[in-house]
């Protein structure tokens, strides 16, 4: 059953984009209403085929013939992971459409072809078994989004401009993904070379064995391009530039969907593909999430452009990430899923709310905001719900996820994990400053400001409520997530028993 | 030695035969009636009757024909190349010259000669044939880039390619000469066995490679494109682009694997250092550039930097990297230069290629600016377009052979590539402006060419078994 709808839950998004494209002309809201549509559609269907009880091993499988003459098919999978990835998606598609319902009013269809394009190579990349596929669509990511933040974005004040920006992004995203693309066709040479098939089968490259120097420099190759999609300091230079010149709707998209699609590759493909290099590696994976959550912390303390100091904070969870990734204990990495899916929804409600304060004040100028709790009715509140769920409040999904992280971590690197819990009371300092800034203080005029309408409350309370569940019962996801961990798990750590024991 | 020439051996040039039948019968026409429509027809169906005669060369392969030429599966791969690029070339004509003062219909006939010249140069197996087919190719070639006589830049562009070219004809010549002197022979097959070592050898095989890298823009062989692509009609620098350089990729597959001393290691670190510096300058000159011409020109550059790295290998891991590079890079610099043509057809030639007149094209011709859009990212090469397959192809024989610097190289040269290219590509999508905002009609021969084109494009990018 699972294994038919796999490829559909590419091609919906697809064809809601064409659709909502060629409907532009029709009716000017018509667009907006296809392209959610389709990422209901997703999410309905996929959640329709949950299963009652998750698994441990692949939940649905399909395989088509694609290019037979260099080994690639059309091979997708779905396990607890990405199914939780998927989900994700789907729902900060939903968001990513009612966000830029007012933002967006010129080329309307086109922009809804982008965003639908990016769901569905965002998708793609959650469900690609074969590693020309996945490349395929880590690529294809860039483009919509480029053309999002250059034709749809915002050109700052004192800023080198938005197609500045996307360059940028762009550069960063195809330079490092052409790494990837030379360390893939690496693998499948290394793999042709002892077994003599071509083939970018993810489950049969699992089998290369790889000499240890060219197993390292390889796995370089994918930490690399994941590395800059994190990002991970020192890679993280086009973040905040892509977020501050970027739509709404594209923010969401880029702190919720593209930035996990990086984790997501650590979890499903450099670990497993590269246990032995990983394991090497670990140290100094941990030492650049460490740097990665410290530098976000203090850089976004400093920021006075909101969308910047939001970009600033994603950095900084994302430190915790890698850090919880490379701590390969089952706590850590069940932590690293809880804060992906959390992460996703805090952050991007804060990007939300940075467009409703923007489409009111005209301005992403903390210096030009203050006192707004007296003027703004029903944001304030939930801007503070946002923030508390950032600083990782007990209740809020966050912090079940930086807790299951950091005792994951404590007991495989206690030193770095010590000093990353800086990183959690710089969090608190830039949530706490944020909130300051923005809503407490003396108000800067008297005038009232329009209240938000049910659409834009709409996409609030779904992630509040989304933050919530996961704070309060946090089990389902984790009972979902568990096989898919535990697999990736056993196969890094396999690989430490044989070499202590080689060792030994 | 001598050869019997029957009616079946002249089977596989039926191709060559069609088009220098077409250019006499031109000539002859022209001499009496001067009507461009039947210029442009049979300049046409010409083509169109090379290319369906390819089936039949197809099944009598290989062939050599008299010892001057032939015709094996290589051969018929370029052919196609060179047929369709003509076959777009003379298409997108109709436009730009019945604007022209004056002779029309010598502009198809000169299209014809240099389309033979082509053919004959990527058949040729013999030095004289070499040779005939490079001048043949190249002489129509300095007339067609100054056709606009009235241009300043048409008429630059076409002294400087007809004085470059002479000295690069020279070169090679200079070159054919010293190998000659040292193995008697000027047979291609028969120059295996040369001495590496010699100094004849080495230094008449490096003016042969002058000669030719000329023709491919290869640094420091470049200076003349990005003013040649600029100055010559649109549709010429659509034949420069493709034709001319693939009939030269031909005979330099030929050539890597007949003359072992270019697989020398010093020469490979030559080649490697010329794709490396093709690459460089290629990528980062087109950055600043304002006009679409010029940065193609300095991206062709660029793309045959690329190619280098599947060039140097094929005398041991074979052609077909290059050929799945070339193929993909043709049909996508044909749609760029097909679109270009249509929307700068109708004014002065000058101006036509600017940024500027291109801004808000997608409100001006939605289809042309997707299409120009698509053919761009191709170059770029983006995914799920043809240019991606092009470039797995290379990556994958450098990864093979081991060519990590180059490759690296490479990776450098395609993030730069993505900012000239998208930058392009993002200005069609911006609001146009003031008098620049009328509709692009396209006429219809063209925008199925287009169409065409485009379609390919992405055809192979999804599924690019075609292809393989």
């Amino acid at each position: 059953m699972l294994n038919t709808i796999l490829p559909w839950l590419i091609l919906i998004p697809l064809l809601a984009g064409v659709l909502s494209w060629l409907s532009g002309r029709i009716h000017a809201q018509a667009p907006r209403w296809i392209a959610l549509a389709g990422m209901v559609t997703v999410a309905v269907l996929l959640g329709t085929h949950w299963p009652s009880t998750p698994q441990n091993s692949w939940w649905g499988e399909f395989q088509a013939p694609w290019i037979p003459g260099w080994g690639i098919s059309f091979h997708l999978g779905l396990d607890g992971l990405s199914a939780l990835m998927v989900l994700l998606a789907a729902l900060l598609g939903v968001i990513a459409v009612l966000a830029s319902w007012k933002e967006v009013q010129s080329s309307v269809g086109l922009f809804h072809l982008h965003l639908s394009l990016l769901l569905a190579a965002v998708i793609g990349i959650f469900l690609a078994l074969d590693l020309f596929l996945f490349f395929i669509c880590w690529e294809i990511m860039l483009l919509p989004m480029y053309f999002l933040i250059t034709l749809w974005g915002h050109d700052a004040e004192g800023g080198r401009g938005r197609f500045h920006a996307a360059s940028k992004f762009f550069i960063y995203g195809q330079a490092s993904g052409l790494l990837m693309l030379l360390a893939i066709i690496g693998l499948a040479f290394a793999n042709f070379s002892t077994t003599r098939a071509v083939t970018f089968d993810y489950t049969e490259l699992l089998q290369t064995q790889l000499d240890p120097v060219l197993g390292f420099t390889l796995m370089l190759g994918f930490f690399i391009a994941f590395a800059v999609k994190l990002p991970a300091v020192p890679f993280h230079g086009w973040l905040a530039d892509a977020h501050q010149h970027a739509p709404t709707g594209a923010s969401v998209d880029i702190t919720g969907l593209l930035l996990k699609t990086s984790a997501y590759g650590i979890l499903r493909f450099c670990l497993p593909l590269f246990p032995e290099a990983s394991q090497r590696f670990a140290e100094i994976a941990m030492l650049i999430g460490l740097a990665t959550v410290i530098y976000g912390g203090v850089l976004a303390f400093g920021q006075t452009h909101l969308k910047r100091l939001v970009a600033y904070t994603s950095i900084s969870h994302m430190g915790f990430i890698l850090i919880g990734i490379y701590a390969f204990n089952a706590v850590s990495l069940q932590g690293v899923v809880v804060m992906m899916v959390a992460g996703a929804l805090s952050t991007a409600g804060l990007f939300v709310l940075c467009g409703q304060l923007y489409e009111r004040l005209g301005t992403f100028d903390t210096r030009e905001m203050g006192g707004l709790w007296t003027r703004l009715p029903t944001l304030p509140p939930i801007a503070l719900f946002f923030a508390a769920a950032t600083l990782g409040l007990p209740g809020l999904g966050n912090f079940v996820g930086e807790f299951l992280v950091l005792m994951g971590a404590f007991k495989v690197a206690p030193e770095i994990t010590a000093i990353s819990t800086v990183g959690m009371v710089l969090a608190a300092v830039f949530a706490l400053a944020l909130v300051h800034r923005t809503l407490y203080g003396p108000a800067k005029s008297d005038e009232k400001i329009a209240a938000p309408v049910a659409r834009e409350q709409l996409a609030l309370f779904i992630m509040m409520a989304g933050l919530l569940l996961i704070g309060l019962y946090p089990q389902p996801l984790l009972d979902a997530s568990a096989g898919a961990i535990n697999h990736i798990q056993q196969a890094v750590s396999t690989t430490t028993a044989t070499a202590a024991h080689f060792g030994g | 030695m001598t050869t019997t020439i029957t009616l079946a051996t002249l089977i596989p040039i039926i191709p060559i035969l069609v088009l220098s039948g077409a250019a006499v019968l031109l000539m002859l026409l022209t001499a009496f009636f001067r009507i461009h429509v039947l210029a442009l027809l049979l300049g046409l169906s010409a083509t169109l009757i090379a290319m369906a005669s390819m089936s039949l060369v197809g099944q009598n392969l290989p062939a050599e024909v008299t010892p001057l030429l032939v015709v094996d599966g290589a051969t018929h791969f370029y052919w196609s190349m060179i047929l369709l690029s003509t076959l777009v070339c003379i298409g997108i004509s109709y436009g730009y010259v019945r604007n022209a003062p004056s002779f029309r219909e010598e502009w198809y006939l000169l299209l014809l000669i240099a389309a033979c010249g082509g053919l004959v140069l990527a058949a040729s197996s013999h030095m004289a044939s070499l040779f005939i087919g490079l001048e043949l190719m190249s002489v129509p070639l300095y007339g067609l880039a100054a056709f606009s006589l009235k241009n300043k830049r048409s008429l630059e562009a076409g002294i400087k390619y007809l004085v470059l070219s002479a000295t690069a004809s020279a070169f090679l010549l200079f070159g054919i000469a010293m190998l000659y002197a040292e193995s008697g022979t000027l047979m291609l097959t028969q120059w295996l066995d040369l001495p590496v070592g010699s100094p004849l050898v080495i230094l008449g095989s490096a003016m042969i490679l002058i000669g030719l890298g000329f023709k491919l823009s290869w640094v420091p062989f470049h200076t003349w494109t990005p003013d040649v692509y600029q100055g010559a009609p649109m549709p010429v620098t659509a034949f420069l682009a493709t034709a001319s350089k693939v009939a030269v990729i031909a005979v330099l597959v030929r050539l890597f694997v007949a003359l072992p001393v270019w697989q020398d290691n010093n020469f490979v670190l030559l080649l490697a250092l010329i794709a490396g510096a093709s690459i460089l300058f290629g990528n980062l000159l087109a950055i600043s550039q304002t006009s679409l011409k010029r940065l193609l020109a300095y991206s062709s550059i660029a793309h045959f930097g690329y190619l280098m790295i599947a060039l140097t290998i094929v005398a041991h891991h074979g052609s077909r990297s290059v050929w799945v590079y070339l193929a993909t890079y043709v049909i996508a610099s044909l749609g760029a230069f097909a679109v270009l043509t249509s929307v700068t057809a109708l004014k002065d030639d000058t101006n036509g290629d600017r940024f500027e007149a291109l801004k808000g094209l997608y409100q001006r011709n939605p289809l042309l600016a997707v299409a120009l859009a698509v053919c761009l990212i191709s170059m770029a090469g983006v995914p799920l377009t043809a240019g991606f397959i092009g470039k797995f192809a290379l990556f994958a024989s450098g990864v093979a052979t081991g060519q990590w610097i180059l490759l690296l190289l490479v990776v450098a040269g395609s993030a730069i590539g993505i900012y000239y290219y998208l930058r392009a590509v993002s200005i069609l999508f911006q609001p146009a402006t003031g008098t620049l905002s009328e509709r692009v009609n396209v006429p219809t021969f063209n925008g199925i060419l287009i169409a065409a084109l485009t379609f390919l494009t992405l055809l192979i990018g999804v599924w690019p078994d075609l292809l393989l």
